[in-house]
């Protein structure tokens, strides 16, 4: 039975190619339900991609457009897949997108650097001068979330995307490997050492 | 085995503040994921300034090295000529009967001349 939707879905439903006139209602109908499932699937993971972007790129702005390039990119090319299967995909298409990120942000900087402008804003993300007491306690005070993200963006950006993808989003290695484009060994070694580097960090901060 | 609780430890506080650090995301951000998710679903995709700004740039650029070409083209008549005559050729080639018309011509100028006495 066709229901009402918010615009958004009836967009979304005739932006994925489901035509009303040569599709039958119970079509129809799926495609509509598919579009619902993709905006709540959506929002579920959209505060986590920021954060992973934005410890990736130290920008607000670069997040968000990097969040919105993955999303555009689950929703064109992907929505006909098993829900089952988004969440995978969209951690693929995250990664892809942060690593082409930091590879264009690289080539700016040099060209930056050869013209003589480099872009003083985008070099380093600027961090709290924060300095708190106590390594067991940091990650419990109002202050521990500014030095774990000042530790985590210390990491190579491979060690950490690993770090996040199993540590915070619980995929296994296999799974990560395939988020990352990487082979599970290196996973394995990423993630062993970003676990090494951030204790050895956060407990330089005892006192 | 103390070193490995102290390790978990740390893993599971780690997350625990990646967690809470969504939920102290301001209410701007929050708006902002809130347009782009909508924007995606829609299939439409907003440009940041910062995109905009090098797509002007980048459409400028592209009129200016077409003008600057263009410009360069009409200072050569010579080529301009050989065009047009390129295309005489193409059109007399590609048109069947009036092939014929040329490849009879010599009979066509008999019969005329013919008809006239």
């Amino acid at each position: 039975m066709f229901k009402f939707a918010p615009v958004a879905c009836y967009d979304t439903y005739f932006s994925l190619g489901y035509d009303a006139e040569t599709n039958p209602p119970s079509v129809r109908s799926n495609a509509l339900e598919n579009s619902q499932a993709l905006g709540k699937f959506l929002s579920t993971i959209e505060k986590r991609a920021f954060r992973r972007a934005q410890i990736a790129t130290g920008n607000v702005d670069d997040a968000l457009d990097i969040v919105q390039d993955a999303m555009l990119s689950l929703v064109n090319k992907y929505a006909g897949k098993d829900s089952q299967e988004w969440a995978l995909l969209f951690h693929s298409i995250l990664s892809s997108r942060i690593m082409d990120w930091h590879r264009r942000t690289a080539v700016r900087r040099r060209f930056g650097a050869w013209l003589g402008f480099a872009n003083e804003d985008q070099a380093t993300p600027e961090f709290e001068d924060v300095q708190t007491p106590g390594p067991e306690q940091i990650l419990q005070n109002n202050q521990s979330g500014a030095m774990l993200e000042k530790a985590l963006q210390l990491l190579p950006l491979k060690q950490q995307q690993v770090f996040l993808l199993r540590a915070w989003e619980g995929m296994s290695e296999k799974e990560t490997a395939q988020a990352m484009s990487c082979s599970v060994g290196a996973v394995k070694s990423h993630y062993s050492r970003a676990r090494t580097f951030l204790r050895n960090e956060l407990e330089q901060e005892r006192p | 085995m103390k070193k490995q609780q102290t390790e978990e430890q740390l893993l599971h506080d780690i997350k625990q503040e990646l967690d809470n650090s969504c939920d102290r995301l301001d209410g701007q951000i929050l708006s902002r994921l809130n347009f782009a998710r909508h924007q995606a679903l829609e299939g439409r995709q907003t440009l940041s300034f910062q995109r905009r700004y090098l797509t002007g740039s980048a459409l400028t650029a592209c009129a200016l090295v077409l003008s600057i070409g263009l410009f360069i083209k009409t200072d050569s008549p010579v080529e301009l000529d050989i065009a047009i005559t390129e295309l005489e050729d193409i059109e007399i080639l590609s048109a069947d009967e009036n092939l014929e018309l040329y490849e009879e011509i010599e009979f066509y100028q008999w019969l005329s001349m013919n008809n006239e006495f």
